[in-house]
């Protein structure tokens, strides 16, 4: 295909280039293109000029009073200190998750007042009030577990058995619909393992939801 | 802390700074939020969408280039991407793309705005873009709709779309030029 030629179809993707809306396959065949034409790369930084200086055009609207507060609040739960945190707290709520797994399976055929007790004495050695499980499913089939910790502080883990690779965004939906967008949990090869602290009781959760960009949606339903 | 630079504010929130983090967030909560009103329209899920903006440019700030463009429009296009990806999982349908057209094209005539002349110029432009060319261009911009979800949309072939968007664009481009000269 003559230069001109090729040159004339990538242009015809610059719009959806610089507004990020190009399907995977165009993407790829512009920004092969663009990385050895000079011409259509600026072309390109003309048109992502515009995009932007578009998106600046809004009204701007003050958000509802405390916003401020509760974006710093949630950069410091985000900070680096708190991250060696959460892996601690990983590490615990591993600790806690397996002990009660197999207290709960040591007591199996036990009185159900001994399992009880048993989880009560291990909820009381952390320092916790209620843990919930739950199945991590895509479209009904399992992908592995949740499990969210009522306590000081409280906090949601989840271990991922079988989804397909990627970045998936994870959320919480509160039983009044409310959204909090938690972090982000990275699977390979099928499988992966993220936890965090929670702000928020652990009984106003309905469901957890992790989805990404070409992904499946993984869904937990806590309040089953 | 007014006269510190966005790019300064940025790198020292990088740093762990929480004063620089504070004055960030405070100096552009109301177009980010705007912004994601605007394409969500739900208010607590545009304070969601905010608020997660500035998780990710907090996160990101470390590896923003300032040469390769403003902090306010690498941070808008932030909230964008996460406002387009909170319509699309909810499945909401977009605003009417003449009623944002309208939106973004009405002048502050309070006198206190600060609108540059770019933004002026851009105003006018885009008000007298034909609709056929201003509807997918916001409808791409703001929403994330592909050429061929707008050609479904309004059934057109998604060529036509992708014609009118990118004469649009280059009308709007010209006008800005003209105003920038």
């Amino acid at each position: 295909m003559p230069e001109s030629e090729r040159c004339r179809e990538v242009r015809e993707l610059i719009p959806e280039l610089a507004m990020g809306v190009a399907s995977g396959e165009a993407r790829a065949r512009g920004l092969a293109h663009l990385a050895g034409c000079a011409s259509c790369r600026r072309e390109l930084e003309d048109v992502s000029a515009t995009v932007d200086a578009l998106l600046l055009l809004v009204p701007e609207r003050e958000p509802p009073a405390g916003f401020d507060a509760k974006v710093l609040a949630a950069l410091d739960q985000h900070a680096p200190r708190h991250r060696f945190r959460t892996g601690l707290l990983v590490a615990a709520a591993m600790v806690l998750v397996a002990t009660l797994a197999a207290g709960l399976t040591w007591w199996r055929g036990a009185e159900d007042r001994d399992v009880a007790d048993d989880y009560r004495g291990v909820l009381s050695t952390a320092d916790g009030s209620y843990l919930r499980a739950a199945d991590l499913t895509i479209d009904g089939a399992g992908a592995g577990s949740v499990f969210a910790y009522q306590g000081r502080p409280s906090w949601l883990f989840m271990s991922v058995e079988d989804a397909p690779n990627g970045t998936y965004h994870v959320r919480l939906v509160g039983t009044d619909g409310r959204t909090r967008w938690l972090g982000t949990c990275t699977v390979r090869d099928g499988t992966g393992a993220w936890g965090t602290t929670v702000d928020v009781p652990i009984r106003s959760v309905d469901r957890v939801e992790m989805f990404g960009n070409r992904l499946p949606t993984v869904v937990a339903n806590l309040r089953r | 802390m007014g006269a510190v630079s966005d790019e300064s504010l940025l790198a020292a929130m990088a740093g762990g700074d929480q004063d620089a983090a504070a004055a960030f967030v405070r100096r552009h909560q109301a177009r980010v939020y705007g912004l994601a009103l605007t394409i969500v329209r739900l208010p607590a899920l545009a304070e969601d969408v905010a608020q997660d903006t500035f998780v990710k440019a907090w996160r990101h700030a470390a590896t923003y280039d300032a040469r390769r463009g403003r902090a306010s429009t690498w941070l808008l296009s932030i909230t964008r991407n996460a406002a387009i990806d909170a319509i699309r999982y909810r499945h909401d349908d977009p605003m009417d793309p003449d009623l944002l057209v309208a939106l973004l094209t009405v002048r502050d005539e309070s006198g206190e705005s600060d609108d540059l002349d770019t933004n002026l110029a851009l105003r006018q432009a885009l008000a007298e873009l034909p609709h056929e060319m201003a509807a997918p261009i916001v409808q791409m911009t703001y929403f994330g709709l592909t050429a061929q979800e707008i050609a479904t949309r309004e059934d057109v072939p998604a060529g036509t779309v992708k014609t009118r968007v990118r004469r649009g664009l280059e009308k709007l481009r010209q006008r800005m030029g003209v105003r920038d000269a």
